[in-house]
């Protein structure tokens, strides 16, 4: 019982912390005098400066940066000739396709006409 | 050279996504470095990261939000599916992962002073927090950034990035009451296997 009661007199302290905190906050600092009574504002001030000097930024090495940087040039100039050979690859379709269809109306056209002088003459003969 | 004519350039110019490289590289690593604990895995994580970027930059439209929004939300994505996978194949304890945290290459155990296992503990509790909430502690005290930068980055609006902050610092303070001596040893010993 002593336990349950502990645990909901926690859970009312956090959110009307909550409450308070949310109402009087600005952009991340903890600025909120009037409540500093009912609010633990050392203890979040103190939890605010422990996270700072533990989440410290960290450098990748020199070397791995580097690698990375050379491999994804080598990518990025891989990909663009690739993308270049596919644009040339499909003009070069497209030129075979117009110049096929072209062959095939001049062939057309040839074989008409030839069809058109031989039933002319055939014509001329009767 | 302005963010906008380099990402324009970047599309088809290798020189160009060098330099965005070059920009946000190290902004990357660390964001990932928190998330997954050791630089192993932080190499990995940022290496895919740029090369996603690279496969999709054709397709990348601003929409208000800074170019890093964009990286950091591939580099969320992978980490997310990097806890996944670890979840799945329990390679490592959670615990385990926790403890390289604060060492660097190469720095034994035995060194640590009370100090660092202060730090250790800490950085055991930011990593049990929901995955937002990591997110947002990392982005505003590694990274440095505004809650506006940080609700640009994770879809949000400044005074939810606000509200986030506070619950976050609340619960993080009631699991450091609650739990004074976890994260100091491993809950469970028999479970964890190396990875470095």
């Amino acid at each position: 019982m002593k336990t349950i009661l502990r645990e909901l007199l926690r859970s009312v302290r956090a959110r009307i912390e909550l409450l308070i905190l949310t109402l009087f906050a600005y952009d991340g600092e903890v600025d909120y005098s009037p409540y500093a009574e009912k609010v633990d504002v050392a203890g979040l001030q103190r939890l605010t400066e422990r996270l700072h000097a533990a989440l410290v930024p960290v450098s990748p090495r020199a070397e791995f940066q580097a690698r990375l940087k050379e491999s994804l040039l080598a990518a990025a100039s891989q990909r663009l000739a690739a993308e270049r050979e596919s644009r040339i690859a499909a003009l070069r379709r497209r030129w075979m396709l117009i110049g096929a269809a072209a062959g095939s109306l001049s062939m057309l056209s040839v074989a008409g006409i030839v069809a058109a002088v031989l039933l002319h003459q055939r014509t001329i003969r009767l | 050279m302005d963010e906008y004519t380099l990402i324009e350039r970047a599309r088809n110019d290798p020189e160009a996504f060098g330099l965005l490289y070059e920009r946000y590289v190290g902004k990357i690593y660390n964001y990932i470095y928190y998330r997954v604990g050791n630089h192993y895995d932080a190499e990995d994580l940022t290496a895919r990261t740029f090369y996603r970027a690279l496969n999709h930059i054709a397709e990348y439209t601003p929409r208000g939000a800074p170019f890093s929004a964009w990286l950091y939300r591939i580099a969320h994505n992978l980490v997310v599916n990097w806890h996944r996978d670890r979840q799945r194949h329990q390679l490592v304890s959670l615990e385990e992962a926790i403890s390289h945290t604060p060492l660097g290459h190469g720095e034994e155990l035995h060194q640590l002073s009370e100090r660092e296992d202060e730090k250790e503990r800490l950085l055991a509790a930011v990593r049990r927090l929901p995955e937002d909430r990591q997110q947002l502690l990392i982005l505003k005290f590694v990274e440095g950034l505004s809650n506006v930068e940080i609700g640009q980055i994770m879809g949000r609006s400044e005074g939810a990035i606000k509200s986030l902050y506070y619950r976050t610092l609340l619960s993080l303070r009631e699991m450091l009451e609650e739990t004074p001596e976890q994260g100091k040893s491993p809950r469970s010993p028999g479970s964890a296997t190396g990875d470095e």
